[in-house]
């Protein structure tokens, strides 16, 4: 980054640190949560995390002619209470964000009320101090807490996602001010998410979905590996959600205990993988039992996707490759959590891009 | 103590955040339908959308406003591919994309009803009124002006037969407005409120006074600017029709009170071919406002 030039065109000056507060409170350019003034001297420090120019975009929304540039991004993390060195992973979440895979356009405003989720998987999450354990999504935590916050200003400030122009939301969550967390570092012989994806050991990914909030799913029963797996089909095949019968993403985090009694029976994530979207297949049947039953006019399209029957009848929940099962949380009775993403797999898939470093 | 701070977002009261200002939108060049009228529905798959739109289709084919339809049915909440669009232009010359009863399939549904409208087909958003301030943002963020509204109330899905007849009725005259009026639009809708906010709809009041001298008007996206057509009965009032200048500085006015910042040197004003009217206002020709 050559100077900081073109933010002097952008300064604004108040009298004092409140009436800052207020104005941006009033142009509606917050969260509805106090923000960090985003001075120079702040801002500054932020762009220095990337060799990029503050003018730069970083992605326009296909069919669209709105992006967010590296200034605006920077100025929104300042805002957020981020620090300098999560900036790389903020950026790494925007590129996500403009794959055309991710169906910005379409789901960042849908109705549905999509949280961004951001899975941070390798070593510079933990040089940051990105929480992968205890209350990884509640608070406490700046790094998980702000680079979340980052990106939703960045879709209020610069995208127009907020309600009254784009942003559809019917309800919202609370996962929309933030989601974002980093992998915790699994037993030997399991490969962390961003090795999966094939690559190096020194980098590290961000995978990024269009989610709901995160539901628990407790196991404190026994400590068999196949009554864990049978509970986390339970979670999965849930017929009020989309994904019964067409499909979805999910990001599943194994918490301590289950990740133990799982790694301890001889299963790997892919095997893991594999069986929960055997598993979580569904029959018709049970689509009508939850009130959604399958007609000929839903079949073999919904929602544009398609809902073939196999050939023993059951339709999918997930495909294996959609899984994302990764290590988190921290120790307790026997938790873990499951993230449905939004809506049916036809409409989106997870995106992962490589943190760049300076 | 004094506080500066970096706010690099357009904060004009009239620019929505994350979307072009009115200046920034380019018009449409569109192309006059001509006949035969064959009409593409894209049915986005909501549930019911293609029984709405196949019941706009049927009255439009009963009242010979069209001479047949489609309904081209797209994944739900995905934008049409260029190979999509260039499959349904090849069959179609005017294209109605709905429902957009939902944040996702509104802006998608938009977005593929500005894509034809890009290509030269007059196009048309079906969304319910529950999504209108969204399909506005959408337009914006696309940045294309030109694309018609036709607006049913909230929700579609769980209507009944008898509704979808009465939606039907109420939607074609807009339709028909554009398919036989030379691009000009009915100005009511279901509930007999305009329907559709476009460059059209805000002409609407220069259309009306020269109604009253027994002047029509009809309204042309031409290239980057608006042409006006006005057309006179023999028995017309030779005197009553003002310069060419005058009339595209109150184009220029009315538009920009609906929120479109058209230059009057981008407005053409064609006027009757009647000696005396063009020499009048070629004589009487007033400098852009």
């Amino acid at each position: 980054m050559s100077d900081f030039g073109a933010l002097k065109d952008n300064l604004s000056t108040f009298p004092d640190y409140f009436s800052a507060q207020d104005f941006f409170f009033q142009n509606g350019l917050t969260d509805g949560l106090p923000i960090v003034p985003p001075v120079l001297e702040l801002v500054g420090p932020m762009l220095a995390m990337t060799k990029r120019e503050p003018g730069d975009v970083l992605g326009i929304v296909e069919n669209r002619t709105s992006g967010i540039t590296v200034e605006q991004a920077a100025v929104c993390a300042v805002m957020a209470g981020a620090l300098p060195s999560y900036f790389p992973v903020v950026l790494a979440i925007w590129e996500a964000i403009f794959d055309p895979g991710f169906n910005a356009g379409a789901v960042l405003g849908s109705s549905g009320g999509a949280a961004v989720t951001a899975v941070v998987s390798g070593q510079y999450a933990r040089q940051i101090g990105m929480n992968s354990e205890k209350n990884l999504f509640g608070p406490g935590n700046r790094a998980n807490a702000t680079i979340g916050r980052a990106i939703r200003l960045g879709l209020l400030n610069a995208l127009g996602y907020r309600v009254g122009e784009l942003d559809g939301a019917a309800f919202g969550n609370q996962a929309r001010y933030t989601s974002a967390f980093a992998e915790r570092t699994p037993p030997p012989g399991w490969m962390s998410l961003n090795a999966r994806l094939g690559y190096g050991a020194d980098a590290t990914t961000v995978t990024v979905a269009p989610t709901d909030a995160p539901r628990q799913m407790t196991h404190i029963l026994s400590g068999d590996a196949e009554n864990v797996l049978k509970m986390l089909t339970a979670s999965m095949q849930d017929g009020s959600h989309c994904a019964a019968g067409r499909g979805t993403t999910f990001f599943i985090l194994l918490g301590p205990e289950h990740t133990a009694i799982l790694h301890e029976a001889g299963w790997t994530i892919d095997a893991i993988r594999d069986r929960l979207s055997e598993s979580s297949r569904v029959l018709p049947e049970f689509l009508e039992a939850a009130g959604a039953p399958l007609r000929e006019d839903r079949l073999p399209v919904e929602h544009g996707d398609r809902m073939e029957l196999r050939a023993d009848g059951t339709l999918p929940t997930a495909d294996a490759g959609d899984i994302f099962v990764v290590t988190a949380g921290g120790t307790g009775a026997g938790w873990s959590q499951v993230l449905f993403g939004y809506a049916p797999r036809a409409v989106f898939r997870a995106v992962t891009r490589e943190v760049v470093l300076p | 103590m004094t506080l500066t701070v970096v706010i690099p977002f357009d904060l004009h009261p009239d620019v929505p955040l994350g979307g072009a200002g009115s200046q920034d939108m380019r018009l449409a060049s569109v192309r006059v339908p001509k006949s035969p009228v064959v009409v593409a529905f894209v049915d986005n798959r909501k549930p019911k959308a293609g029984t709405l739109l196949r019941a706009v289709g049927d009255v439009l084919v009963e009242k010979g406003i069209i001479e047949s339809y489609f309904v081209y049915e797209k994944r739900a909440m995905v934008p049409l591919t260029d190979v999509e669009c260039d499959e349904i232009g090849g069959r179609a010359n005017v294209v109605i994309s709905g429902v957009g009863d939902c944040g996702g399939c509104t802006a998608c549904s938009v977005t593929d009803a500005l894509r034809m409208l890009d290509r030269g087909f007059p196009a048309f958003i079906v969304a319910t009124r529950a999504f209108e301030t969204l399909v506005d943002a959408t337009e914006r963020q696309y940045g294309l002006l030109g694309m018609n509204r036709l607006y049913v109330d909230h929700p579609v899905w769980s209507r009944d037969p008898g509704w979808f007849e009465h939606a039907a009725s109420r939607l074609e005259p807009v339709i028909t407005g554009v398919v036989t009026g030379g691009m000009t639009i009915a100005p009511t809708n279901e509930a007999g409120e305009p329907a559709a906010r476009s460059v059209f709809d805000a002409l609407e009041g220069l259309r009306a006074i020269l109604d009253t001298d027994g002047y029509g008007l009809a309204v042309e996206m031409a290239g980057d600017g608006l042409a006006l057509a006005i057309s006179a009965d023999p028995d017309t009032c030779a005197d009553c029709l003002a310069p060419a200048g005058v009339i595209a500085g109150i184009a220029h006015d009315m538009l920009g009170k609906a929120g479109f910042d058209i230059p009057t040197s981008a407005i053409t004003v064609n006027l009757p071919s009647l000696d005396q009217k063009l020499t009048s206002a070629a004589e009487m020709d007033l400098p852009s406002p």
